[in-house]
């Protein structure tokens, strides 16, 4: 460990420019993360122009606040207004909405923005310490591995259906199914119906905002008559000493989910929502009074919010040590490094310490800057849930369909939007979960492109249950799978009995 | 009743999906498993759920809403119909009229529709409020960000 690159790096990270670059960085990330259609990946690359006049550390700081401010900003309109600012904020909502609409808005906002800087913290430090060795467990993950990884995730479908597991299994495939509509990795066109705007498929942003942002708007209509009651001051208050208290309790939790969150970053392709379903599912298995969660449990928040940030650590590891991007947004901060001649690979840490030392050094500063700017907005950003949803309703569909049209330039996405908004809201009238769906979504295309990769490379599907890590995931999903059953059967028996006695005195 | 119409509507849905799956081309040398191979698992488990749910609606059924009780919860949340057909509307203006036009139309008629009692007065806010953030938008997408909106 050499202790000269390491305070090199600091200094270099706290010079004024560099400390404004980053503190511009998380902000412009937290707002892009809290907007929904906004993403910290469109930031980035909106940013991406900037850094050409820049040197390496200084480009390369400016992104990563972005990254760091984005993946946290989607707590943000996800606990005041249930609507997930990015994809892997859709877990936070879970519970972080409830806690809201029970008058504990600062409560929630004060423990996700303080498990979001412990998860950062966190990722920040295992990408210093243990950068190298994970990435070589890393290295051994083929398709097989990845392949049971997301079978493993797709369990999760189970644990999120709620009271009724057959229809959130309905929900999961049709997520699954939505994703195979376009191109199928042999290049076979599927399931367009004959319309060219459903040759590409369909993002999952779109997806994503019409179930959540637009069904909850209009959700939020049928309540319009009961909002001018308002909050209390007592509701705009944040209890700091009720959320150290909370995230004191459920230290546990933000480890494990930290530790999810950073190993499942370093898996090219995982994606951070995979991390934080996962997360959230380990909480609800291993948390005290499991049936709160979903309805307002802090450690829904914890377990989600944690995870979710210590992917930005994890995700760097293979991008740094083995030169493999691991999503788009770190593809656009390693060109700021390619623009510059510095190629990403093994040779880094040895060639460019100082730059290596930086990210870390930026990381951690970034979580600082994070917890102190989104403190300081929370007194205001609490006050949105004062405005009269007669005028936030509007403003938010605006966004929305602003968002989802740059991302492609396509007025099919915001068709989309529409579409999906009014199947989300009619989803939830007939007790159908949402997440599911996204989750399918999301994991579809991984899971089959992994497969197909696999037997392509060796048509034996028995190497699925030969090589170690790929029979763990498969062990751990059916054992996912009957806890799930095992729970949704208790939890039908306990509804049969009605309360006990001694609950009912 | 509302489990049995979405089962109905799985099992159409499915159908629609497993019809369009035979048009697909039959795996070539190059490919382990043909194209239709992932979709048709995935229909198969899905139409099997929707079946359970079908049959369960009759084993157990859940309290639902008769349609003279759906007319009048229509009724009582008028604005939900409304505001998704005005949604609709505006995405189908914008490629037409343009994001400014289109925005301040769609903002304007939102707040006076989603406002609990109409107040003339309230006019006043929402006009100038409608402007400001069609335009602010605009401005800070288009000329800022240079992404370009219809």
């Amino acid at each position: 460990m050499d202790i000269s690159s390491i305070a090199q790096a600091f200094a270099e990270v706290l010079h004024p420019n560099n400390l404004m670059l980053l503190s511009i960085g998380v902000i412009a990330g937290i707002i892009a993360g809290c907007i929904p259609g906004l993403t910290y990946t469109m930031a980035i690359m909106l940013a991406f122009p900037f850094t050409f006049g820049m040197d390496p550390i200084s480009g390369i700081t400016l992104m990563i606040g972005i990254y760091v401010g984005g993946l946290s900003g989607g707590l943000i309109s996800g606990i005041l207004l249930g609507i997930p600012g990015t994809p892997s904020s859709v877990t936070t909502t879970f519970d972080g909405y409830p806690m809201n609409r029970n008058g504990e808005a600062g409560r929630a906002l004060g423990l996700g923005i303080l498990s979001s800087s412990f998860g950062t913290v966190v990722g920040a430090l295992a990408l210093f310490a243990l950068g190298p060795a994970i990435a070589g467990i890393a290295l051994k993950f083929g398709p097989w591995e990845i392949f049971s990884l997301v079978l493993f995730a797709l369990t999760l479908i189970a644990g999120l259906s709620g009271k009724s597991l057959s229809k959130g299994l309905i929900a999961g495939c049709g997520g699954l199914l939505i994703a195979t509509i376009g191109y199928d990795p042999a290049g076979q066109l599927r399931f367009d119906f004959g319309m060219t705007e459903l040759s590409g498929g369909i993002a999952s942003l779109p997806v994503l905002i019409g179930l959540f942002a637009v069904s909850q708007l209009f959700k939020n209509v049928e309540e319009i008559r009961k909002q001018s009651e308002g909050l209390s001051k007592a509701q705009v208050r944040i209890p700091i000493k009720q959320v150290f208290k909370d995230m004191y309790a459920e230290k546990w939790n933000a480890l494990r989910s930290s530790s999810i969150g950073v190993f499942i970053g370093a898996l090219p392709a995982a994606g951070a929502e995979t991390a934080t379903f996962i997360s959230y599912d380990q909480a609800k298995k291993f948390g005290k009074r499991k049936e709160l969660f979903g309805k307002g449990h802090p450690g829904g928040i914890v377990a989600s919010e944690t995870s979710n940030n210590a992917v930005a650590g994890g995700a760097f590891i293979p991008s740094i040590t083995l030169g493999i991007p691991g999503d788009v947004a770190q593809a656009v901060m390693f060109g700021v490094l390619i623009l510059h001649g510095i190629t990403p690979g093994p040779g880094l840490f040895h060639h460019q310490p100082v730059l290596v030392n930086s990210i870390f050094a930026a990381m951690l500063i970034s979580a600082l800057i994070m917890l102190l700017f989104q403190t300081l907005l929370l007194p205001l950003l609490i006050r949105v849930s004062l405005i009269p949803n007669a005028i936030l309703v509007p403003c938010i569909i605006v966004m929305s369909c602003v968002g989802t049209f740059a991302l492609n330039h396509q007025m099919f996405d915001v068709w989309c939007v529409v579409l999906f908004g009014l199947l989300g809201y009619l989803l939830e009238k007939m007790d159908v979960p949402l997440g599911p769906v996204i989750l399918g979504l999301i994991l579809g295309p991984k899971a089959e492109d992994e497969l197909i990769k696999a037997l392509q490379m060796n048509p034996n599907v028995g190497e699925f249950v030969t090589r170690p890590i790929s029979l763990l995931f498969i062990v751990l999903a059916v054992v996912s799978l009957a806890y799930s059953l095992y729970q949704a059967r208790n939890d039908r028996s306990k509804t049969k009995r009605g309360p006990s006695p001694s609950n009912a005195a | 009743m509302a489990d049995r119409i979405f089962a109905i509507a799985v099992l159409l849905f499915t159908a629609a999906f497993f019809a369009e799956s035979r048009s697909f081309a039959a795996k070539n040398a190059t490919q382990t498993l043909s194209s239709a191979f992932f979709p048709t698992l995935i229909i198969a488990v899905m139409s099997a759920f929707a079946i359970l749910v079908f049959i369960r609606s009759f084993k157990r059924p859940t309290p639902g809403i008769s349609f003279s009780g759906l007319a009048a919860r229509l009724k009582e949340h008028w604005r939900i119909p409304v505001l998704f057909a005005m949604f609709a509307g505006y995405v189908a203006l914008m490629p037409a009229a343009g994001f400014r036009i289109s925005t301040i139309l769609f903002l304007l008629a939102g707040f006076i529709v989603l406002q609990p009692r109409f107040q003339t007065k309230r006019l006043l806010l929402y006009v100038p409020l409608s402007l400001a953030l069609a335009y602010g938008i605009f401005f800070i997408f288009e000329r800022q960000l240079h992404i370009l909106l219809p």
